[in-house]
């Protein structure tokens, strides 16, 4: 498995969560959309650190490219995330739907089009600048955070 | 080199909503014109249908198209507009100089200021186009993304030639009818069509968490439908009566197979949530089915069904998506740029109120239906775009809305010294 394919398929089990969250919050099961949207933010919150601490430092080296490249557009919008992840906390928490719903459409259309950037562009270059250690790599990605 | 959406890469907030604006003002107009002009009409050869129907495609949908690019071709592609501000600027200036001389070039009939459209607006079709091709060579992508655009483009640079060509007509120089119906399938099969499907491509799957479009149409449409629109145009020029019949029924296919297959994808999308952009979608795709099937079916039978497919082509397909558009991408635009300058306590859903947003989109369907009824008897014409007035002022305050909404919230931008 390449750094693209086991970073792209964490997208999607991303948006698999969120949209797991919200048909819960729809048919007013609060618990069961409180549990999954946790799940969410856990696993999305996993995927930045896994980019920030460790895949991003070591293209920013390898390529040369430094620290206010591509990556760096990344970062501030990991950060816009995560300002949205605050104001959700408080919506799921209160059990206040309607909020919920819209921040979750702010969250979706700002993860879809980062992740776009992402897998178009960042994954590529980390497929062909890092492709010696690649294995080595996802391995210690599947291993992240436990 | 990468080049994400970033304050960078994306246009000044002013510029995409100063084309919203202008497009909303041209359906306020549109809608007092029908009230005008609306029992007079009774051929799409008259003047009047002329000056209304550009008022909605070169006012409204114009507008907010270039508008969306402005925006939207940078985050697609990763490519800046060059000069965006002063070229933005220029091509405001200059469409609205053309359309409101077109329009009331027709509505009185000043051939001075027919000449002055033709050269304005052929201008800025041209300039629009070779700046948008220039931003999509710039891409260090060259994917099937970027080649639907540049297919669009290439179709809106015909599109233009054809429609200045068919103006020039009503002065006699070439023959106004085939060049006129060349310039309205390179328009609506061409330019607005393979605009929609490009962006459409990446922003179905992207609002909804649907599935891609298959590789197949991704790669083959626009180039069927670019080569069927040039077979178009030889057989309407040289009155190839069979083969205009064939290209007709074909580019009609087109829309139909890619009306079916969004409505198929969103159907299985996993965002299962209802919204009022989702039955939009539906409502248009339903229409430029409609449409496309009178189109052959009137054809074939020999009957004269000009207004119908024009009224459910654009006012049923192309308005109602570029509705549904403007309600997903006006608040995120607003909000993305806020948080962009680091203002965080903003948020999409108060950008413009839902319930704002909804009466408008009721106003239209409930004008649309009154519309149809004017098939019945024209005193429908009065309630249906009175109706249609209300929500057109309506659309324009709510985007209005969202511009006073950003306005406030970056006063409270904090500058770090």
């Amino acid at each position: 498995m390449t750094i693209k394919d086991f970073m792209t398929s964490k997208h999607r089990e991303c948006d698999h969560l969120l949209t797991q969250a919200e048909d819960f919050l729809e048919s007013g099961e609060f618990d069961e959309a409180l549990c999954k949207y946790a799940a969410f933010k856990n696993e999305t919150l996993l995927h930045f650190t896994m980019e920030e601490e460790y895949l991003f430092p070591m293209l920013e080296e390898k390529s040369g490219m430094g620290s206010m490249g591509p990556t760096n557009v990344m970062r501030m919008e990991h950060a816009q995330a995560k300002s949205l992840f605050e104001k959700m906390d408080e919506a799921y928490s209160t059990k206040d739907k309607e909020r919920a719903f819209s921040l979750g459409e702010s969250m979706n259309i700002l993860l879809q089009q980062h992740n776009l950037k992402e897998e178009q562009m960042l994954y590529t270059m980390m497929n062909s600048a890092l492709a010696e250690d690649a294995q080595e790599i996802v391995q210690k990605l599947q291993n992240y955070g436990n | 080199m990468f080049q994400g959406l970033s304050l960078e890469q994306a246009p000044p907030y002013a510029v995409p909503i100063k084309f919203y604006l202008s497009g909303a003002f041209y359906l306020i107009l549109l809608s007092a014109a029908i009230i005008v002009y609306g029992f007079s009409v009774s051929s799409r050869f008259d003047y009047e249908v002329i000056a209304l129907t550009h008022l909605l495609t070169l006012g409204f949908i114009t507008h907010v198209m270039f508008g969306s690019l402005f925006q939207m071709l940078p985050v697609m592609l990763g490519t800046p507009y060059t000069n965006v501000v002063k070229n933005a600027t220029i091509i405001h200036i200059a469409l609205n100089a053309g359309v409101l001389s077109f329009v009331v070039g027709f509505l009185t009939n000043t051939a001075l200021l027919l000449y002055f459209a033709a050269i304005l607006l052929t201008g800025t079709f041209f300039y629009f186009a070779i700046l948008s091709f220039k931003t999509i060579l710039l891409s260090q992508e060259k994917n099937t993304l970027v080649q639907n655009f540049a297919a669009s483009f290439i179709a809106l640079f015909a599109a233009a030639l054809f429609g200045a060509l068919a103006l020039l007509g009503h002065f006699g120089f070439v023959d106004t009818l085939r060049y006129g119906n060349t310039h309205i399938a390179f328009m609506l099969f061409g330019w607005v069509f393979l605009l929609i499907v490009s962006v459409s491509y990446k922003i179905i799957p992207m609002f909804f968490v649907a599935k891609e479009f298959p590789i197949f149409v991704q790669k083959r449409l626009y180039p069927v439908q670019l080569v069927l629109l040039f077979l178009f145009a030889y057989a309407q020029l040289q009155e190839k009566t069979l083969l205009l019949t064939l290209t007709q029924f074909l580019l009609c296919a087109s829309v139909i197979l890619f009306a079916l297959l969004s409505i198929l994808i969103l159907r299985k999308r996993k965002r299962a949530r209802k919204d009022a952009s989702i039955q939009l979608w539906y409502f248009a795709m339903g229409n430029a089915i409609l449409a496309s099937l009178l189109f052959t079916g009137a054809d074939i039978l020999h009957v004269n069904l000009s207004f119908a497919i024009g009224f459910f082509a654009l006012f049923g397909a192309v308005y109602a998506l570029i509705n549904a558009m403007l309600y997903k991408i006006i608040p995120f635009l607003t909000w993305f740029h806020l948080s962009s300058n680091m203002v965080f306590d903003a948020e999409m859903g108060d950008v413009i109120p839902k319930k704002k947003m909804n009466m408008q989109i009721n106003l239209y369907y409930l004008a649309y239906f009154f519309f149809l009824c004017t098939v019945l008897s024209p005193a429908f014409i009065i309630p249906s775009a009175t109706l249609f007035l209300f929500s057109s002022l309506l659309l324009l305050l709510n985007i209005l809305k969202a511009q006073k909404y950003y306005r406030e919230y970056m006063k409270k931008k904090v500058v770090f010294e």
